[in-house]
């Protein structure tokens, strides 16, 4: 490099405002991105549940809304502090107790055999899901997603 | 360009580029998941998930997704198939037919069950009799399987009874099968008289039919290219492919039985698994109890002690078996549970640690001192989950 050009460097600023332009625009893109995914995130309380016999809809409840609808005769509903959701099978019954403002749902009684439904923890995100198998009956988040987890 | 402009750019390209490999998370971001439940299998529920990359770069593939429409319905007909042979529910099927037959006769049967039979028969010989499917009308007598539940214990069978119920499945071993011009038959052991009635050997293929149903699925998925699968088969036996991570895999928790009891954990001990076959039996899932002259409550339970025609009362809740084929680790669960803590432990050191039959095995107990389990799974590849239950290592550790 000749002594010109070095002179020439050592004169000149750190940044121009070409440089500070490309540095705003990466910024702007980085922000963007950081937006993009952690705004999208899927870690929004349950927004809502429905339940199904066998692969039947029978129930919807939206949490955003406060809003349920029963589109089957098997769902009947007692409101009160929370939706007790009745389903009535042939071979017997399940309680499914929603709590609209903890956003939660819980089978809390039924007459099945082993009783696995009931002791299945409250689905209170899109990641949990109760299954009745002796009733075919299924509580399902809005959203679900099946994980990668099994239990024998 | 500046040194500290290539600098600062520098630095946000890197920032990107780890912020890009971070958001990438364990699932890989290209596989999604298409599942479908059956209802009414084997008086069960099934579910089948695929993983494959169903959308890429935001389109979807929609050869893939009917590529997985046609391979579920296909799984769909394996199983309703495979029901319609082995249930006893079904008049004809093949089951029922060879119940209904006369002791000492040959009937023929569809190469289903002839497998499924074959299973049975050399599970029976591997445990020494631990498993049996002949157990029939003792599974009726208290109350399983269509039989009518006893309200107290003067409904029981009387020993008498049962002893003569023991000595119809003790024939099993007599059992011949055979495999001409491309059909199968089953030659039927001689009946036996109890209480002055003749009965025919009668046979529930519970123990083995899900098992064999997860196996054939397993091959089916594997016959249609999908590595990525998990196909669950009311919680009984489990077909596990592999999951389409290289941090993740699937998690398998081993149910804790008496979850029913104030605070107890759902699980008492989980482990990673993947292209693995899984099986187990509990004494939770299908049971009643009845209160003894001494007020005592005591559980009867769907799994039976072929040697005593009896409810299994060995003090064995749970039993699992890992790896092999599912039909054969769901009879090896029924038999461990009926053999008593003892008994299991040194056949599962025996037989399943090592050799054709080398098992990945867990069974949890009840004992006086409280709940234990026992596992040959080696330290470090499995999570104990709850304090409540004690791992036991070998009998003389007990």
């Amino acid at each position: 490099m000749s002594l010109k050009k070095v002179e020439s460097v050592k004169k000149d600023r750190g940044f121009k405002l070409a440089d500070l332009i490309i540095y705003a625009v990466i910024a702007l893109a980085v922000l963007s991105l950081f937006l993009t995914v952690f705004l999208t995130r899927n870690d929004s309380p349950l927004k809502g549940v429905r339940i199904f016999i066998e692969d039947k809809e029978v129930f919807v409840c939206d949490f955003e809304s406060s809003e349920y609808s029963v589109s089957d005769e098997r769902a009947t509903v007692v409101e009160g502090q929370t939706l007790e959701v009745k389903i009535t099978v042939n071979s017997g019954y399940n309680i499914v107790s929603i709590d609209m403002s903890a956003r939660t749902a819980k089978v809390t009684e039924a007459d099945c055999s082993g009783r696995d439904c009931v002791h299945t923890p409250e689905i209170k995100d899109s990641g949990g899901i109760i299954y009745c198998s002796p009733h075919s009956v299924r509580v399902e988040p809005f959203g679900y997603e099946p994980d990668n987890s099994v239990i024998v | 360009m500046k040194k500290s402009f290539a600098l600062v750019t520098a630095f946000i390209i890197s920032l990107i580029s780890a912020f890009a490999l971070l958001s990438g998370c364990a699932f890989d971001a290209e596989y999604g998941y298409r599942s479908k439940t059956y209802y009414g299998v084997m008086n069960s529920l099934a579910e089948l998930t695929v993983y494959d990359t169903f959308t890429v770069n935001g389109v979807a593939d929609n050869e893939k997704a009917d590529k997985f429409i046609m391979v579920a319905d296909e799984t769909e007909t394996l199983l309703r198939g495979l029901d319609s042979s082995l249930s006893t529910a079904y008049e004809n099927s093949d089951i029922s037919r060879f119940n209904a037959a006369e002791g000492g006769t040959e009937v023929e049967i569809g190469e289903d069950a002839y497998n499924v039979l074959s299973v049975a028969m050399e599970i029976y010989r591997l445990t020494d009799g631990y498993y049996n499917p002949a157990v029939y009308y003792s599974v009726r007598a208290y109350g399983f399987n269509g039989g009518t539940e006893p309200k107290d214990f003067s409904e029981l069978p009387s020993d008498d009874v049962l002893s003569g119920y023991t000595q119809l499945s003790s024939k099993f071993s007599e059992l011949v099968l055979s495999n001409r011009d491309g059909k199968y038959y089953a030659l039927k052991p001689e009946s036996v008289t109890v209480g002055g009635e003749v009965l025919p050997m009668r046979l529930d293929l519970g123990g083995v039919g899900k098992g064999y149903a997860a196996d054939k699925v397993e091959q089916l998925l594997e016959d249609n290219g999908y590595k990525y699968f998990k196909f669950n088969f009311a919680s009984s036996s489990v077909s596990f492919g592999r999951f389409p991570s290289e941090e993740e895999t699937f998690r398998l928790g081993l149910s804790n039985p008496r979850k029913e009891e104030e605070g107890a954990p759902i699980t008492y001990m989980s482990l990673d698994v993947c292209d693995a076959s899984v099986s187990s039996s509990a004494d939770d899932v299908n049971f009643y109890t009845l209160t003894d002259a001494n007020g005592e409550e005591r559980r009867f339970c769907h799994i039976f002690n072929p040697f005593t025609g009896r409810p299994i009362d060995s003090g064995i809740m749970s039993a699992t078996v890992i790896g092999g084929k599912a039909a054969e680790n769901d009879a090896l669960t029924t038999a461990i549970m009926a053999m008593g803590v003892d008994k299991a432990i040194s056949f599962i050191d025996e037989k399943l640690t090592e050799g054709p039959f080398e098992r990945r095995v867990a069974f949890s107990f009840a004992d006086d001192s409280g709940y234990k389990f026992y596992t040959n799974i080696p330290e470090g590849e499995y999570i104990a989950d709850s304090e409540n239950f004690t791992p036991i290592k070998n009998s003389a550790l007990r």
